[in-house]
């Protein structure tokens, strides 16, 4: 799915951890926000990703094959889902990426135009016809091959999120974006948040 | 006819053509300049977050902590005490019952622009959005078992 957008070596890796900070900030009729600070582990082998939270309060919130288990001080609780959950995680995606299209192509998007502009690339991409019902096109934007922005056009032609990966470290011969910056915009409410990490570990 | 048999078999090789290679082109400058300017509009937005956030964690502070010694900025702020808050929040639409919050760091942007598109639309809409970029995730079905206090009653 999401393509963390990561130059692959031969190596396959199947381990990644990282401190994390993520914040957001709701402006809508009433304006809110999150800081959470923690640590992620992820294992491809074993199946599972586990947070653990430090801020606003401690917690683990445990993705393990199909069930996720939450602990949250005095209360704990099972989520039983999909298998996909895992499967599904950006952090499989950074460890076995092989392309920068942001997991598009892979989705069924096609290509439509291209675009340079000095060192940068452009892409606008045509959606899948499941989902022309809700995205008319989306425009990915490259530089070095790596993927520095993507931004998702409702069927209106408005625009419906941009987001940004900035500040690529390289990690084991893997490029990670360590910091991710979206902006969304419902009928409601603009989203912003920003996904932070740190001390990044590929094994 | 040989003439009209040759430009039909002309141009439906130019489609193909068209069809299976992008255009070497102009893409709207419109967008591209979305593109560009959006990164300072976050930015702008969330710096005061982000600011906290290094207090936090230079301070190394608890939420309760925080909310004492830096009251002022707490309550200018808003910021939410819990974990399972987010863009979601309370929605009984909420995916596979993982808030949103967590579907933005777990799945990425694809997965937050199903959310947002079953978050703003009817019903039917909300199905083909679900299953058009997460197939299987989200058809599954989802049951929550909840045992407040495990913890506390196996301390007892």
């Amino acid at each position: 799915m999401f393509m963390f957008l990561v130059n692959m070596s031969a190596q396959k890796y199947s381990q990644f951890k990282s401190d994390f900070t993520i914040i957001e900030k709701v402006v809508g009729d009433t304006s809110k926000s999150t800081i959470l600070i923690g640590n992620v582990y992820y294992n491809s082998e074993t199946d599972e990703t586990k947070y653990a939270i430090d801020f606003p309060k401690e917690g683990e919130w445990h993705f393990l094959d199909s069930t996720l288990f939450v602990s949250l001080q005095d209360t704990n609780y099972i989520v039983k889902g999909s298998s996909e959950i895992n499967s599904q995680s950006i952090f499989k995606n950074v460890l076995n990426s092989t392309s920068n299209d942001f997991g598009l192509e892979e989705q069924g998007y096609l290509i439509t135009q291209i675009d340079k502009k000095g060192d940068q690339v452009f892409i606008e991409w045509q959606p899948p016809a499941a989902a022309k019902e809700f995205l008319s096109s989306v425009v990915t934007k490259l530089k070095n091959e790596d993927l520095l922005a993507v931004i998702f056009y409702t069927a209106d032609k408005e625009i419906l999120n941009t987001t940004y990966f900035e500040d690529y470290k390289l990690i084991n011969s893997v490029k990670v974006p360590s910091r991710i910056k979206s902006h969304f915009t419902t009928t409601t409410s603009e989203v912003y948040k920003v996904i932070s990490l740190d001390n990044v570990e590929i094994y | 006819m040989k003439s009209l048999f040759t430009l039909c078999f002309t141009l439906i090789t130019v489609s193909c053509l068209l069809a299976i290679n992008p255009v070497k082109g102009k893409i709207e400058t419109k967008k591209i300049e979305s593109i560009e300017e959006g990164s300072a509009v976050i930015d702008s937005e969330l710096n005061e977050l982000l600011e906290a956030s290094e207090l936090i964690k230079a301070e190394n502070l608890s939420y309760d902590e925080f909310s004492v010694t830096h009251n002022t900025i707490a309550e200018e702020l808003n910021i939410e005490s819990g974990v399972d808050t987010g863009l979601l929040e309370g929605s009984e639409n909420s995916p596979v019952g993982i808030p949103g919050f967590w579907w933005g760091f777990c799945f990425g942007i694809l997965g937050l622009v199903v959310v947002y598109v079953a978050m703003e639309d009817g019903q039917e809409r909300k199905e083909q959005a679900k299953n058009a970029l997460y197939g299987c995730i989200i058809s599954t079905v989802v049951f929550t078992l909840f045992y407040v206090g495990l913890f506390a009653l196996a301390a007892t």
